[in-house]
């Protein structure tokens, strides 16, 4: 969420702070998927 | 330790992204000023090829700065290890997450004629560090020398930085075991035994409770008979030497123990309280 204000407040528009948001759970996303792929656990 | 990794990167992940759609928004707005605007598709394309370069200097910098931490040894490397693996990745991720989805993003949902200016406050700021990379680009030799001067510190400082892997904790509580020299003192004895030191270490200014521990369960870790005791001992939150170095807290711990020498010495009672 605050992540969500700070864009807004930099970007002045809803729609582009939105997409720069998708990037975080796209990007924790691959990389859950890269390291469940080689077997590794959250908790090693 | 992964899921450290990724609450470090969370910070960084928006980056890439950022730094793509911030060019963009701007082509775009440049491009709704001209007399023939092109179509926002080739806008968006071009934009975040310009600043292709950049991002990706940008992450590999940052990837370059956690990679010796990948090849530390030991307990330490074991613990920083999957932290650090989780970050690096992430952070690639965060890159082609960057150079495809967003793009595609913003060539989908961004106004195609943006005519709001920026925000008056950001334009402030713009102006403010136009004006001092100006300043500072007059007297480059100047700037190079304090620079220069402010590493040369940084670097000097660098012997007298500690280092621990695990630093002192300091709990404010005490374990601290009391036993007898008979080996068949009774549960009664040690009980009355304990009261009585209970009495006196909650007499100090400083302990805030003290539970006593006498006896074992059926399948206790703890093998021994009733002739041992263990005491816990709560520090109070705002006790002076909490805020002391280590070895304070060590003399206090050990005039507890003087403490029990000399009052119990029927049994010879040997108290020792470690942190």
């Amino acid at each position: 969420m605050l992540i969500l204000a700070v864009l807004y407040l930099f970007l002045r528009d809803v729609r582009a702070a939105f997409i720069a948001f998708t990037a975080i759970p796209l990007s924790l996303l691959a990389a859950v998927a890269v390291l469940n792929h080689f077997g590794l656990t959250s908790t090693p | 330790m992964t899921l450290g990794g990724f609450a470090v990167a969370l910070g960084v992940l928006v980056d890439d992204a950022i730094i793509g759609i911030e060019n963009i928004l701007r082509r775009l707005r440049e491009n709704a000023r001209l007399q023939a605007p092109r179509s926002r598709l080739e806008i968006v394309r071009d934009a975040s090829l310009e600043v292709r370069g950049p991002v990706i200097y940008a992450t590999a910098v940052v990837v370059v700065v956690f990679l010796p931490e990948l090849f530390t040894s030991s307990v330490q490397g074991r613990f920083v290890g999957p932290l650090t693996l989780a970050f690096i990745i992430a952070v690639v991720a965060s890159l082609l997450v960057a150079m495809t989805s967003t793009p595609a993003l913003c060539a989908l949902f961004l106004r195609q004629h943006d005519e709001r200016p920026e925000a008056r406050w950001l334009q402030r700021l713009k102006s403010w560090q136009r004006g001092s990379v100006h300043r500072v680009s007059e007297h480059l030799r100047m700037t190079l020398l304090a620079l220069i001067g402010f590493v040369m510190v940084a670097a000097g400082a660098l012997p007298f930085l500690g280092g621990t892997f695990m630093p002192d904790f300091r709990e404010g509580h005490f374990v601290m075991q009391v036993s007898s020299s008979i080996t068949g003192t009774s549960l009664e004895e040690m009980l009355a035994l304990g009261t009585r030191v209970s009495a006196e270490v909650l007499a100090l200014p400083y302990v805030k409770s003290i539970e006593q521990q006498v006896g074992r369960a059926e399948l206790s870790e703890d093998t021994w008979g009733p002739h041992r005791s263990e005491f816990h001992v709560e520090l109070k939150p705002n006790a002076r030497w909490l805020r002391a170095p280590p070895r304070k807290s060590c003399a206090a711990s050990s005039s507890i123990t003087r403490v029990y020498r000399a009052r119990w010495s029927r049994f010879s009672v040997t108290a020792s309280a470690r942190a």
